[in-house]
């Protein structure tokens, strides 16, 4: 009797912790991230006060129209330039860490990301091709360079795929050699091109380090319009991507079929990726951060860890963006420098981690 | 139930190939004996579906294995594997629960039950108190525990456990056995591997497998003998009967 309802208060404390608790992390980490976001459109390069961003943005809602508080300028520089550049960076954050948490739940491997397993310089390269053989001037520009960054991407990551299977003895390390492989294959081809097709390297260059300092409404609905379907079907797919994490075998005994859930993800990660790579350049270590931050926050169950991944992602990437746009200004760094500052501590602790087998157990 | 009609298979380790004819009745608990590398792995592997014959057929309840749907063949059969890849970044109740998914039953969309059936077995096998570690920091007994739970709580009415008593002290073997074979109904059928020769007692039938074949099979009383177990195994062995059709089975 005793024991029993010792039991009892137990059984309901661990389903608070692995339900309530997780709907309860959504919760907050949405807040937190419409703060940032709020935040994030009062800062700019423009010197606008705070004030004239706030009339700027209450003007649309009033009834009558003031232009002596809010210009036009002022409406294009919030309306046309800031809201969606930070639109694009929390939807870029979001596909960056839930193909993430996707790749570490299918390649069974926790320092699996979208680009050390090389669908970034893929992408990258891919994109380049793109926009050599059709210039940026032309009006499809943007989606062209989306489509060849897909063909690079898929490209580069299952040749990641099969050269890490051609080693027998497949281990992570062997899965993140062949990325690094990829990676560089891809990067020297990249370079190639950069020398030797275009005169003019910098704004390519410095759109290769990531960057949302170009970003329109264009950039935003190219992601949105091909990124969008992937990440519904992976967010659709999160209670089977759980099982992905488990033995072979024991994927078996559940009845679900490995190989064609494992293809379908990387196709659709890929191509979410691929595309935010096309109009944002290569923004490394989010996609690896912020599944572990969450893990270690709240647990492993992929049907939260998506959420809670994708929204701790944005968030890291919109703060990253804030600093990008204020640590040096005017001048504005490319975000990525700043995500690869962030992220770099992050992947020797868990390499380290990794030497010390705390991951793999046989 | 299940029936095995000259199965051949054959297996990458060992230059000869396995042969099987076998006839399972439903709720039989079955004991698999033999060395390292004669071929039991391979046999549950087969009649799980884990792996295709190259020739012959295997079937359950009447219907080749083969043509099953993995979702049908999921709900049927449980194999669990000798030493699988297990995530460490689980904790034991995650690892537990997804053995909890059906695609029928929750697609993966836990209820109050499936949390309530993982927190009996985690209770039956002391393990309750582990509910939030990592697997990455258990011990090798303990890991083996969250494996047989993720497996039993499948409650498939074949399972198949591949030396489910590996790597547990004497004490927590006994208890994991007691655990496997309890709540047989005459729907559920088990089959075990394993070198422990002193609970041969506890199944209705033993099957001696010898390079890649069946070498004898029966009840428990008549396999485990001197003259069986020396053959088998090519070693002095001697067995003591006790009562109550126990044995055991010394190693010289």
């Amino acid at each position: 009797m005793n024991k029993q309802a010792i039991n009892e208060i137990n059984l309901d404390k661990i389903i608070y912790v692995k339900t309530t608790k997780n709907i309860y992390s959504i919760y907050f980490l949405s807040l937190l991230l419409i703060t940032i976001l709020i935040i994030s459109i009062f800062i700019g390069a423009s010197n606008l006060s705070f004030y004239e961003t706030l009339n700027t943005l209450v003007n649309p809602l009033l009834p009558w129209k003031d232009n002596t508080i809010s210009p036009q300028s002022n409406h294009a520089i919030i309306f046309h330039l800031r809201i969606p550049r930070s639109l694009l960076v929390i939807l870029t954050g979001i596909i960056l860490s839930a193909s993430g948490t996707t790749f570490q739940a299918i390649f069974k491997n926790p320092l699996a990301d979208p680009y050390l397993l090389g669908v970034g310089t893929g992408a990258g390269t891919g994109a380049i091709i793109g926009l050599t053989i059709y210039p940026a001037a032309l009006i499809f520009a943007n989606i062209n360079a989306a489509f060849f960054a897909f063909i690079g991407g898929i490209i580069a990551v299952f040749l990641t795929y099969f050269l890490s299977n051609y080693s027998k003895n497949n281990n992570h390390l062997s899965l993140i050699l062949a990325g690094v492989a990829v990676s560089s294959l891809f990067g020297a081809l990249t370079t190639l091109l950069l020398i030797t097709q275009n005169p003019d390297i910098k704004p390519l260059l410095s759109w290769l380090l990531g960057g949302f300092s170009l970003s329109s409404w264009e950039n935003f609905n190219i992601v949105l319009f091909f990124g969008l379907p992937g990440l519904v079907v992976i967010f659709a797919m999160s209670h089977k991507i759980n099982l992905l994490n488990l033995d072979s075998s024991l994927i078996k005994n559940l009845g679900v079929n490995e190989s064609n859930s494992i293809k379908l993800l990387i196709i659709l990660s890929t191509l979410s990726t691929s595309v935010a790579v096309s109009q944002t350049g290569i923004i490394g270590f989010i996609g690896l951060v912020s599944p572990h931050i969450s893990r270690m926050a709240w647990g492993n169950n992929t049907k939260y860890l998506l959420y809670q991944s994708s929204l701790v992602g944005a968030s890291i990437l919109l703060s990253s963006d804030i600093l990008a746009k204020t640590i040096l200004s005017p001048i504005e760094i490319p975000v990525g420098l700043i995500t690869a500052f962030l992220g770099f501590p992050f992947f020797v602790n868990l390499l380290r981690k990794e030497s010390e087998k705390s991951w793999t157990i046989q | 139930m299940i029936k095995l009609k000259n199965i051949n298979a054959s297996y990458k380790n060992s230059g000869f190939e396995l042969i099987f004819n076998l006839e399972i009745k439903k709720g039989e608990k079955i004991l698999l004996i033999g060395p390292n590398g004669s071929g039991k792995s391979t046999l549950m592997k087969l009649i799980s579906g884990h792996i295709s014959p190259v020739k012959g057929e295997i079937f359950v309840n009447n219907n080749i294995v083969e043509n099953f749907s993995l979702e049908k063949l999921s709900s049927l059969i449980s194999y669990m594997p000798q030493s699988p890849y297990m995530p460490g970044h689980f904790d034991v109740f995650e690892f537990v629960l997804s053995g909890c998914f059906s695609k029928e039953n929750n697609n993966g969309h836990f209820k109050k039950s499936d949390y309530k059936k993982v927190f009996d077995i985690l209770s039956k096998m002391n393990l309750e108190n582990k509910w939030n570690s990592k697997l990455s920091n258990l011990s090798g007994g303990e890991k083996q525990m969250a494996l047989l739970a993720h497996n039993l709580i499948q409650q498939s009415s074949i399972q198949l456990f591949d030396e489910p008593s590996a790597n547990l002290d004497p004490f927590n073997q006994t208890e994991i056995m007691n655990l496997l074979l309890e709540n047989q109904t005459s729907k559920d059928t088990k089959i075990i591997s394993t070198h422990d020769l002193n609970i041969s007692w506890k199944f209705n039938r033993i099957i001696m497998i010898k390079h890649g074949t069946i070498f004898k099979q029966g009840s428990p009383n008549s396999i485990i003998t001197t003259e069986n177990l020396t053959n088998l195994f090519e070693k002095n062995i001697e067995v003591l009967k006790l009562k109550n059709n126990k044995n055991v089975v010394l190693y010289n």
